[in-house]
Order: structure tokens, then C-alpha cells, then sequence
């Protein structure tokens, strides 16, 4: 199968900052593909050199076979880009911000009609395509602006944090929209997303991104197969166990892993609702009171933890994103 | 078809919004309406303080003469006052602008052939009041001497009668040019390269630099939606200034479409170099500084408001190569010359290379990365 996508020692320096740092990357054609990561990983700024929006400081990367160095506008012409930040006229109707779109990939009359009418209907949207986008609400945007980015017909469609900002119930409709778009088959889509479980839901594979390199890659469930056991014990605790009780633990038939968190311990095991109850015993037994207990099943949550040491939820609270457009405050 | 899309994109957005086209309109006419009102015409009503310590004949006939200047022209309203004193008071007060003060024996000096002094006070705050104010004393001291008044300029024994070549021009009406070039330039502030920093500032630019735009085709675009938004504004301003003031374009059909031609090339020309000087701006903040500060260095000495021939050598230097200079006389050539086209010809053609230059720099300087 040939590659949509194909990107050999990329490398972006902003002066002293390394954002993207020699990255290697394949994505199949008519594959789903995310890139996950904390905010700040590089992940939008890679997707940026990708579209020509960004330069690139070195290496080399084709999209849809084109060289991106060489031939910026023949990348663009291929491919179709939904933004991070909602970038869709205000002040036009939704009919209006995909006719001039339209218009940009010189897209012919009849043709913009048709097309501007089927991804309408396809968003959900056609009952308000006469609406100004101002009285649209962030999820309406949201999928105007990626039926925007295939009004062209695009081989890849990169989708830069699709959901973010929107409520869990917009997340849903733009998930049954991706899931929809890949009915067809042939078009490519990159999808780049700090969500671990919409990568989870969504993607055929999924490279981890931490400062600015890719530290793991494959689908979801090779990549939960380097983690140790299948289920996460998480307890809080009051009081710090001692050394030797967690040597017992990771002693335990069925346990993986035990590591300290900041409230109390992870265990890794191959079945959690065997394990705990042996587990509870053993910190009564120690006088340790246990205030909380959660069994789950390994998520890419737990790759990320696993591969970088840190969770991505506070890697993504605790850092800014480079590059990111302005804002009104 | 990718040009006429960037344009027709900004267009779309700027009659959503049609308070900024009529703003663009509305304050180059109160411009026309309150500078016409504020520098035209002779000053009058400056009061003039008057203590007369001398009642002889002399003393009286320069009254008189005050006084007919007063019911005349009117520059000067004679304010008695009782003392030296309160004269000074006022004075100092600012109820009076000047001080008339004839001294005892004024009258008897000058009737034994002597010479005789009045003192005149003037408050200097306001330069042009004061200056008005002397003007009329010499005026009155002269008319003492020479009592008729005089109708024809002589020159020995020659004759000179001025005749005007060209229709006559009210200063409200020399205005026009000025205000019709102040309505390109607003336009060109709140279109072109604001609407490219506004959309950077906004983050909305990464989109359609996601799509095979080329700078060319963006910067035409914009530069084009934004004249059209100018060439409309300015047109409008032409007809209310018209109207307000009763003049009329000379020339015909051909006169029409010489304005209309000045017009647009001017407004390219603005929206070009604006887009030069802001285009790589990365927030409007920016934009509004730098245009307010261009709106006056290039207005004021662009000839609009007075000659060039009044600037020092340096300011004059900056006039010429200033694109409103050339506008506006170009604009008052084919306005005021009875629709002689040839006398504009010169500074059509120095806006046309102006509006070259600056569209290849504006393409070649606009950034199509993030």
C-alpha cells in the first residue's frame, strides 16, 4: 500500500526551541491516523510543516506523493486542513464560507453547488446554510469547517484538536462524522488530538508525541501492549506505604507493575477484580487506610504514562502550545 | 476565479459590517464641514479695549475710523474703557484682545506738526487675533491720513485690474480634493491590510493559507475588494461635497471618467503601500497607530489645505514625493481647470508609477507562511 503520508528527519527550530525533532513518519493511505500528545509536544507545529504553513528546518516530508519543500501548492491542492482554532467567516453564511473555499480550489460552478449541498447535508447543516456563522454554536462551526476542508475532494484531511472546546455531546456528532467519512474509503485522515480516548475510538494507529518526538507508535492495541497487564489498579491512600510493602505487592501473582502516585499507588495486574481484594488486605494489614480504589482497563493513558513517566492530562493543563493564534481574552 | 474569490470574500464581510463604509464616508464630509467653517474667511468680532485720555480732533478721527472699521468689516468691536487700569485688567482677564491706550495731548502733538504716539496692547496668546488687530490700526492710522477711500490700485500711472482665468473656487469648494483623497486613505485604513491583520490577530488567515492561494492572488484580492470599497466611499463624498458646496465637474463625460480614473489609481496606490508598510503586522492595534499617524503627515502637507508654496524647502521636498500631493492635484486640476485634463497629466502619471512600485512590493513582501 502506499504511503498518504511520508515524513523522514523532520526537524523545526523556532531559535533555541526544538519543536519537532527529527521525526520519522508513515501513514498509510485511507488510514485513520492520530497524533496524540500534550499540548506543546510539536504536534500541531509538525502537522504546519506538512501544510506549508510552517517552514521546515529540515529533513524531508511528501503528502499524497508531493514533495512539501518543492511543491507547497501541489500539497494543498491535495489535501484539506481543519485548524485548530475555529477559522470560519463570522460574517458569512455557512453556504457562503464553503462557496468561497470552493472558489480558492477553483472548483467549478455546478460542482460547488452540488458538493456544497451533499457535505451540508452530511454535517447536518442544511437547514441553517443561510444562517450567519456568528449565530452557529462551536460544535456547528466545528463541523462546518470540516465539511469546508473537503469541499475540494481531498486525498488527506488533517484535523488539528477537532473537539476540543466542545461539549461531550458535540465530541459524539463530530465522532459519528469522522467514523461516516471513512465509509468511502480512499480519503487519508490525520487526526491530531490531545484526547487519548477519541484516538482510542477513532484512529486505525496512533503515534505518541512528546516533546517533539514520536516515542510510540502503532494501533491502539499494540501500543496497550507495552504496558504490562491488562488492568490499572488506582488507590488513594492516607499515609505513605513503605518500600517493603510495595516489594510485597509487586510479589503478588497477577501483579505487573507498582508504582507511587501522589496520593497513594498504580498497580498494573492481569486481572484487577482478582487482585484488589488480596491488595486491600495487605494495607490493613500494614494500617494504611485506603479512601479510594478504581479498577480500569490499560488505555492510552496509561501508554503515555508508561513511555514518558508523566500523565498527559497534566503535561496538557501545566504547558502552552507554541505557534498558537491569538486570542481575544 | 481565485482573485475574484479573495475579493469577493472581503466584500461579503464588509457589507455585513456597513458602518465602516459609511464611516469612511461620513467623517471625511464633517472634515469638509468644519474645516471649511474654521479656516475660511476674515477674522471678525475681536474685541478691541479703548482708553481715550485725549479728546481733541486728532484723538476723534481715529475713533471714527475704528468705529467705521467696526460697522465695516467688522474685525474689531470697540470696547470703552473708563482707565488705564481696568484696560490692563481686562486685558490681562482676556475679556479684551487688545488695548487701545491714546495718551493726553495726542491730538495737540500732532496739530504742531509733531509726531504723537498711541500704545496698543495686544494679547499675543493668539498670534492671528493679534495680528488682525494691528492690521486694523494701521489701517484706522491710515485712513486718518487719507480719508477717501480708495477703489483702484495705481501704479504710477497704470492701471491694474485682476481677472480670474479659471471658474471662481470657494475655499469650501477647494476643499473637496483634499476630502475626496482623506476618504481613499480611510478607506484604505479599515480595509486591505487590516483585514489581513485582522485575520492573522483572529488566527483565521491558517485557513486560507491551507489552500493553494498564492500571495499574488491574496493580495490582489484584498487590494482589490478594499478600491472598490474606496472608489464607492470616495464617489459618495464627491456627490454629498458637491452638493454641499454647489460646484460640478468640468469636462464632460471625460471629466468624470478622469476623476474616476484618478480615484481608483490613488486608491490602489494607498491600499498597496499600506499593505507594504502593515502588511506583516500582527495586530491591529498596530494598524490604527501607524495610519492615524500616515493620515496627517500625509494630508496636511499634501497641498489640500494650503499651497506648497508656503512650506519650508524640506516639507516641500516630502510633499513631492507624498501620493496625496499628487492626488489632490490632480483632482484640482481636472475639478477646477475647467476639465483640463493635460494639466493633471504629470501627476497622474507619477501616481500610476507610484501604484506600480507599490503593488510589485506589496506581492513580493506579503508573508504567505504563519
Amino acid at each position: 500500500m502506499t504511503a498518504a503520508i511520508e515524513v523522514h528527519g523532520i526537524t523545526k527550530r523556532f531559535g533555541g526551541l526544538t519543536a519537532v525533532d527529527h521525526v520519522d513518519l508513515e501513514v498509510r493511505e485511507g488510514e485513520l491516523f492520530g497524533l496524540v500528545g500534550p499540548n506543546g509536544a510539536g504536534k500541531t507545529t509538525l502537522i504546519r510543516m506538512l501544510i506549508g504553513l510552517v517552514p521546515i528546518s529540515s529533513g524531508e516530508a511528501k503528502v499524497a506523493q508531493v514533495d512539501v519543500r518543492h511543491d507547497p501548492d501541489g500539497v494543498r491542492r491535495a489535501l484539506g486542513v481543519v485548524p485548530q482554532a475555529l477559522t470560519s467567516d463570522l460574517d458569512l453564511t455557512g453556504y457562503e464560507n464553503l462557496d468561497i473555499y470552493a472558489r480558492f480550489f477553483n472548483v467549478r460552478r455546478a460542482q460547488r453547488r452540488t458538493r456544497i449541498e451533499e457535505l451540508l447535508h452530511r454535517v447536518a447543516l442544511w437547514d441553517r446554510r443561510d444562517d450567519l456563522v456568528k449565530t452557529y454554536s462551536g460544535g456547528m462551526r466545528r463541523r462546518l469547517e470540516i465539511a469546508r476542508g473537503l469541499i475540494h475532494r481531498p486525498k488527506v484531511l488533517f484535523l488539528d484538536e477537532p473537539t476540543i472546546g466542545l461539549d461531550p455531546q458535540s465530541r459524539h456528532v463530530i465522532w459519528d462524522l469522522l467514523t461516516d467519512l471513512r465509509r468511502g474509503g480512499g480519503l487519508t485522515v490525520s487526526l491530531t488530538t490531545h484526547y487519548l480516548d477519541e484516538a482510542e475510538a477513532l484512529c486505525d494507529r496512533v503515534a505518541i508525541v512528546d516533546q517533539g518526538k514520536i516515542v510510540a507508535l502503532g494501533s491502539p492495541q499494540e501500543l496497550k501492549s507495552l504496558v504490562p497487564g491488562s488492568d490499572t489498579i488506582e488507590l488513594g491512600l492516607e499515609g505513605e506505604p513503605a518500600e517493603g510493602l510495595l516489594d510485597s505487592l509487586k510479589a503478588l501473582p497477577g501483579a505487573r507493575e507498582v508504582e507511587r502516585t501522589a496520593n497513594g499507588v498504580r498497580i498494573r495486574a492481569d486481572s484487577g477484580a482478582e487482585l484488589l481484594p488480596v491488595v486491600f488486605e495487605r494495607f490493613r494489614a500494614a494500617g494504611l487506610k485506603v479512601h479510594s480504589a478504581s479498577i480500569s482497563r490499560i488505555s492510552l493513558e496509561d501508554v503515555f504514562i508508561h513511555v514518558t513517566g508523566r500523565s498527559l492530562r497534566e503535561e496538557s493543563a501545566a504547558r502552552p502550545q507554541p505557534g498558537s493564534p491569538r486570542r481575544f481574552t | 476565479m481565485r482573485i475574484w474569490a479573495v475579493m469577493l470574500r472581503d466584500l461579503l464581510r464588509i457589507a455585513r459590517n456597513p458602518f465602516t463604509l459609511l464611516s469612511a464616508v461620513l467623517l471625511p464630509i464633517a472634515y469638509l464641514v468644519i474645516l471649511g467653517n474654521a479656516l475660511q474667511g476674515p477674522l471678525t468680532g475681536l474685541r478691541l479695549g479703548l482708553v481715550s485720555l485725549d479728546d481733541g480732533p486728532q484723538a476723534r478721527s481715529l475713533l471714527g475710523a475704528l468705529q467705521a472699521i467696526q460697522s465695516g468689516p467688522g474685525t474689531v468691536v470697540l470696547v470703552p474703557i473708563s482707565s488705564p487700569e481696568d484696560g490692563f485688567r481686562r486685558l490681562k482677564d482676556g475679556a479684551v484682545s487688545g488695548l487701545l491706550l491714546i495718551p493726553p495731548g495726542f491730538s495737540r502733538d500732532l496739530s504742531h506738526g509733531l509726531s504723537a504716539s498711541a500704545g496698543l496692547y495686544l494679547d499675543n496668546v493668539d498670534a492671528i487675533a493679534a495680528t488682525a488687530i494691528e492690521a486694523s490700526l494701521q489701517g484706522a492710522v491710515l485712513a486718518m491720513r487719507q480719508p477717501l477711500a480708495r477703489f483702484e490700485v495705481h501704479l504710477g500711472g497704470a492701471e491694474i485690474r485682476s481677472q480670474e482665468v479659471f471658474p471662481k473656487v470657494d475655499y469650501d469648494a477647494s476643499l473637496i480634493p483634499g476630502v475626496v483623497v482623506l476618504s481613499i486613505f480611510m478607506g484604505s485604513m479599515i480595509t486591505g491590510a487590516f483585514n489581513i491583520v485582522m485575520d492573522r490577530f483572529l488566527g483565521v488567515h491558517e485557513s486560507y493559507l491551507s489552500t493553494p492561494l498564492r500571495r499574488s492572488d491574496i493580495n490582489l484580492g484584498v487590494l482589490l475588494s478594499g478600491t472598490v470599497v474606496s472608489l464607492t466611499s470616495s464617489t459618495l463624498v464627491l456627490a454629498i461635497s458637491f452638493l454641499i458646496t454647489g460646484s460640478h465637474i468640468h469636462g464632460g463625460p471625460l471629466g468624470y471618467l478622469a476623476v474616476a480614473g484618478v480615484v481608483l489609481l490613488t486608491s490602489l496606490g494607498m491600499l498597496a503601500m499600506m499593505m507594504v508598510i502593515l502588511g506583516r503586522a500582527n495586530h491591529p492595534r498596530l494598524v490604527g497607530l501607524v495610519s492615524g499617524f500616515l493620515s496627517v503627515i500625509l494630508f496636511f502637507p499634501s497641498g489640500a489645505l494650503y499651497p506648497l508654496a508656503s512650506f519650508p524647502a524640506w516639507l516641500r521636498a516630502f510633499a513631492n514625493v507624498d501620493p496625496e500631493t499628487h492626488a489632490v492635484a490632480a483632482l484640482k486640476a481636472i475639478l477646477f481647470r475647467g476639465g483640463d485634463l493635460a494639466a493633471a497629466g504629470y501627476h497622474v502619471l507619477w501616481l500610476s508609477g507610484f501604484t506600480a512600485v507599490m503593488l510589485l512590493l506589496s506581492t513580493l513582501t506579503l508573508k504567505r507562511t504563519l
